[in-house]
């Protein structure tokens, strides 16, 4: 796992883990079950992703500095039951990967392309993205950096149209806890705590090919905390437009919002932006998953050259994205009973936590070196 | 066909008979009139060849003979300062032991030559490739070594303005085709010892100089040995221009991004040499190399540095707007049309769906149709002779412009989109550049045709990608945006004032620093005159 020759700057990291957390969870509204409070529930989400990533993977990373998450699960678990663990993460990834690009799909079907077949749109974007990861984790990284700016572009344009147009009321976001802390913990449990914020684990396949002497934990929660501010900006722009009674009711409220945002007769139909947002974001989303599958799959399967890799798992992230729902609906409700249960509290927070515990131990008694 | 065959072998058999005579030993004959045989023989009738005999009168008679090729010579060095000097009758008084056939070629080497650089050879090829460069050969009988007078010289262009890198404020000079000039025009502005030339032969026939040149101690060793490395690596039989050398030197072939920069202006290459890049001069050819290549240095005019700061900023900041027209604007214009109406606001969409009615394409094809023909007229402009060239263009803006669109086949909105973008195509300053935005303009609109802003996007993120795996000798290809170098942004989207730019890119060079860091602009001793210029010290 120790490579070399690919190397991350930090800049680059930070700001492929903000595109990676705004991913898809900039367009689809979090905690908006819980009205105003939904902001509430971003920064909670934020806060408990940050004490796992600090508590949990830091530890886990500063046990391996060299290793990525399969490395060390190997490390610490014994290569037999490591082994699995990390084929399971390796599933957990393509089966995410796959989620998201249906999820893209379908949301840029609902957007603007409702005569494109989904399928379509989702082989063209695997397509891209597999080409991207053709080229390496470092032009990965230093892309999403421009991109990154390009977003952070983007955004700056919402807060002014926001701002300079009579559109947006900031008393909408009143009250702040309309209905209490029954539905902020609601939202909070099981959903928000692992989308978007828990699905940082997949970075610590990464973590290793960052540049010496940065420290990516700290890196990451400055992305973290940057993310939760800019999905605090789109809540607040979604429900002080729209007010809580439409926000919560459209299935894209920042489309919404947007198109109804106009600036001297001439700014107007701005949700371009966030179609570009959207794209953006969701590029970097998948293209993160696949890229940690391949890295799983490379250290499973001892491949020398991972890019060999990219062909199999875009082509299996295709047919899955297609496979894994018969209809929207099916999608959705799979997303938000099933997958948070069986799939995110196990791998975000119980095998981690569980291979922090066993690597203490065995450190006490002294079996594994790092 | 037979015969032909026929004739030629006999041919053959008959002059490998008389060559057998000549040929043999890679060294030079002590016998004058050998030697001048079997030079014959090798260049074979040239034209061009001139042999003069003439003896020399010391204490012996002694015979000699100049050869030298009469096109690439120049006739009055070899007149006045060979032969002349040899038969002038004030030469110095000839030493002891001036009899022997050694003893007076050294004398002649020595005091008879009234010409700048002279080498003795005695190499048979060595010699016969000095003859074609445009020396002048002096063989002296009864011994085996030749003089090599530099008398290169013959039919070449003067120094004239440069026609493609033009400038309103600036020097006028260009390179030529002669790379002593082309070295000439570069020294002359970069006066230093440090300053370092290598130069290699490339190409088994064509034997062309290559110079390669930097700046000791400000250009990077380890990019040096790799350029030096990678020319030393090309083995072709020609090298007829620098894009012969672009080619087998370049990082990546399958990029459409031009990584090596290339110019025919002296100041641009003494510009670059001076931040510690190399240049590469190719003999027969104006336009020299600069290596290593980011891609702002296609955005940067010379004048931007000429022009006050401010004018050069905003010019600068023009060509990347003229850039992204030129890459995106058609696609722009399909994906809008196509796919997104609803962005656009009401009265601008009634007012293109009101000039579309009536073309019977889809945008896409409408798109393609103009650009195409617009690319065919500006080939033909380019190629035709001059005079023809008019008639092009009169025919191109009709049919491009008026009757187009009064025939139905494309929209007017079309003929708009398609001039701003050829317009914004010629504003960027490099013109393998230009082609590059040309090229990916059709890949752009295809993606527009089909997946609209969505397809441009994904385009867009992958063209990114690419740039930023590419490479230039080592240097990232996009720097100094990615990777992230600040310091270098005072002179990339924008130009500062020369006070400011206090470093060479540290990517590039080896020693970076320009100036003292007290160096500023001009102030008054009262304090009343640039007030708030930072960086300046009493």
């Amino acid at each position: 796992m120790k490579t070399s020759t690919e190397n991350l700057g930090p800049l680059h990291l930070f700001s492929w883990i903000v595109l990676f957390e705004l991913g898809s969870a900039v367009v689809i509204p979090i905690g908006i079950d819980a009205k105003q409070a939904s902001w509430i529930v971003i920064l909670l989400g934020c806060g408990i992703g940050i004490v796992l990533m600090a508590a949990v993977y830091g530890s886990l990373y500063r046990m391996f500095p060299d290793l990525s998450l399969t490395g060390y699960a190997s490390r610490i678990a014994g290569k037999g039951v490591g082994w699995t663990i990390g084929f399971g993460y390796l599933l957990y990834f393509l089966y995410i990967a796959g989620r998201n690009t249906r999820d893209f799909g379908d949301l840029l079907a609902a957007s603007s392309y409702d005569v494109t077949p989904v399928f379509v749109i989702n082989v063209c974007i695997v397509v891209a993205v597999g080409y991207v990861l053709h080229l390496g984790i470092e032009v990965f990284g230093r892309t999403a950096f421009i991109f990154f700016v390009f977003t952070g572009g983007l955004f700056l344009l919402i807060l002014v149209l926001v701002m300079f147009s009579d559109m947006a009321d900031a008393r909408r976001m009143l009250p702040v806890l309309p209905d209490g802390w029954q539905p902020v913990r609601k939202a909070l449990y099981p959903t928000n705590v692992t989308f978007p914020f828990g699905e940082m684990i997949v970075m610590a396949m990464f973590f290793p090919h960052l540049k010496q002497r940065w420290k990516p934990i700290r890196i990451g929660i400055w992305a973290m905390l940057l993310s939760a501010a800019l999905l605090c900006v789109a809540a607040f722009v979604n429900i002080s437009v729209l007010g809580i009674e439409i926000a919560s009711r459209t299935t894209f409220p920042l489309f919404t919002s947007l198109s109804r945002l106009r600036l001297a007769e001439f700014v107007q139909r701005m949700d371009a932006v966030v179609l570009l947002l959207l794209i953006i974001s969701s590029f970097f989303k998948i293209g993160t998953f696949m890229l940690a599958a391949v890295l799983v799959a490379r250290d499973l399967f001892r491949t020398d050259n991972y890019k060999t890799l990219i062909f199999p798992v875009g082509l299996v992230v295709i047919i899955s994205s297609i496979l894994m729902a018969g209809s929207l609906t099916e999608h959705l409700e799979e997303g938000l009973t099933i997958v948070p249960y069986y799939l995110h509290l196990p791998f975000q927070f119980a095998i981690p936590v569980a291979l922090l515990l066993v690597g203490w131990i065995r450190r006490l008694g002294g079996n594994v070196s790092s | 066909m037979r015969k032909i065959t026929e004739r030629y072998e006999r041919n053959k058999k008959r002059t490998s008979d008389s060559d057998r005579t000549a040929s043999g030993s890679s060294r030079l004959d002590a016998d004058l009139n050998a030697n001048l045989e079997r030079i014959k023989n090798e260049l074979g009738t040239s034209p061009d060849l001139v042999i003069r005999r003439f003896k020399l009168r010391l204490k012996k008679e002694l015979q000699v003979a100049a050869v030298y090729m009469d096109t690439l010579t120049d006739k009055n060095i070899v007149n006045d300062f060979i032969i002349r000097s040899l038969m002038s009758p004030s030469l110095p008084e000839p030493p002891d032991g001036i009899e022997s056939p050694e003893g007076a070629f050294r004398y002649v080497c020595d005091n008879a030559l009234a010409v700048g650089q002279i080498e003795a050879v005695a190499d048979w090829p060595t010699m016969s490739l000095e003859l074609l460069t445009g020396k002048t050969v002096l063989l002296v009988d009864g011994w085996d070594e030749c003089i090599c007078g530099n008398t290169m010289g013959g039919e070449r262009r003067a120094v004239s303005e440069a026609s493609t890198q033009i400038v309103i404020r600036g020097p006028k000079d260009s390179f030529s085709e002669s790379v002593a000039t082309n070295v000439g025009l570069v020294r002359r502005r970069i006066r230093t010892p440090d300053f370092a030339f290598e130069s290699i032969k490339i190409g088994s026939i064509t034997q062309t100089t290559v110079v390669m040149m930097y700046i000791k101690n400000i250009a990077k060793p380890p990019i040096i040995d790799e350029v030096r490395i990678r020319l030393r690596k090309i083995d072709t039989d020609a090298i007829l221009e620098s894009g012969y050398i672009e080619e087998f030197i370049e990082d990546n072939w399958l990029s459409p991004f031009p990584t090596i920069y290339n110019t025919e202006r002296p100041d641009i290459v003494a510009a670059n040499l001076i931040e510690g890049r190399i240049a590469i001069i190719v003999d027969g050819t104006p336009f020299a190399l600069v290596v290593p290549t980011v891609m702002s240095q296609f955005f940067t005019a010379a004048e931007d540095y000429y022009q006050r700061y401010d004018i050069g900023s905003f010019i600068r900041f023009l060509r990347y707007v003229a850039f992204v027209i030129a890459l995106f604007g058609p696609a722009a214009y399909i994906a809008l049309t196509t796919f997104h109406q609803e962005m656009l606001p009401t009265p601008l969409l009634i007012n293109l769906s009101g000039s579309r009615e009536g073309v019977p394409f889809p945008a896409l094809v409408e798109a393609f149709l103009m650009e195409i023909s617009f690319e065919i007229l500006r080939e033909a402009g380019i190629r035709m002779p001059r005079a023809v060239g008019q008639a092009v263009s009169i025919v191109g803006a009709l049919v491009l412009g008026e009757a187009a669109v009064q025939a139905g086949i494309v929209s007017p909105i079309m003929v708009i989109v398609v001039s701003i973008t050829a317009i914004a195509n010629f504003s960027i300053p490099s013109y393998n550049l230009a082609i590059t935005a040309r090229l990916l303009r059709f890949l752009f609109m295809l993606a527009a045709g089909f997946l609209g802003f969505y397809g441009v996007m994904l385009g867009l993120i992958m063209l990114v990608a690419h740039m930023n795996s590419l490479r230039s000798f080592g240097v990232a290809y996009l720097s100094p945006l990615v990777p992230v170098r600040p310091e270098q942004w005072k002179d990339f989207f924008i130009r500062l004032p020369h006070w400011t730019v206090r470093s060479r890119p540290d990517n590039v060079a080896e020693r970076t620093e320009k100036m003292p860091s007290g160096q500023g602009p001009h102030i008054d001793s009262d304090g009343s005159g640039n007030a708030g210029s930072g960086g300046v010290k009493p």
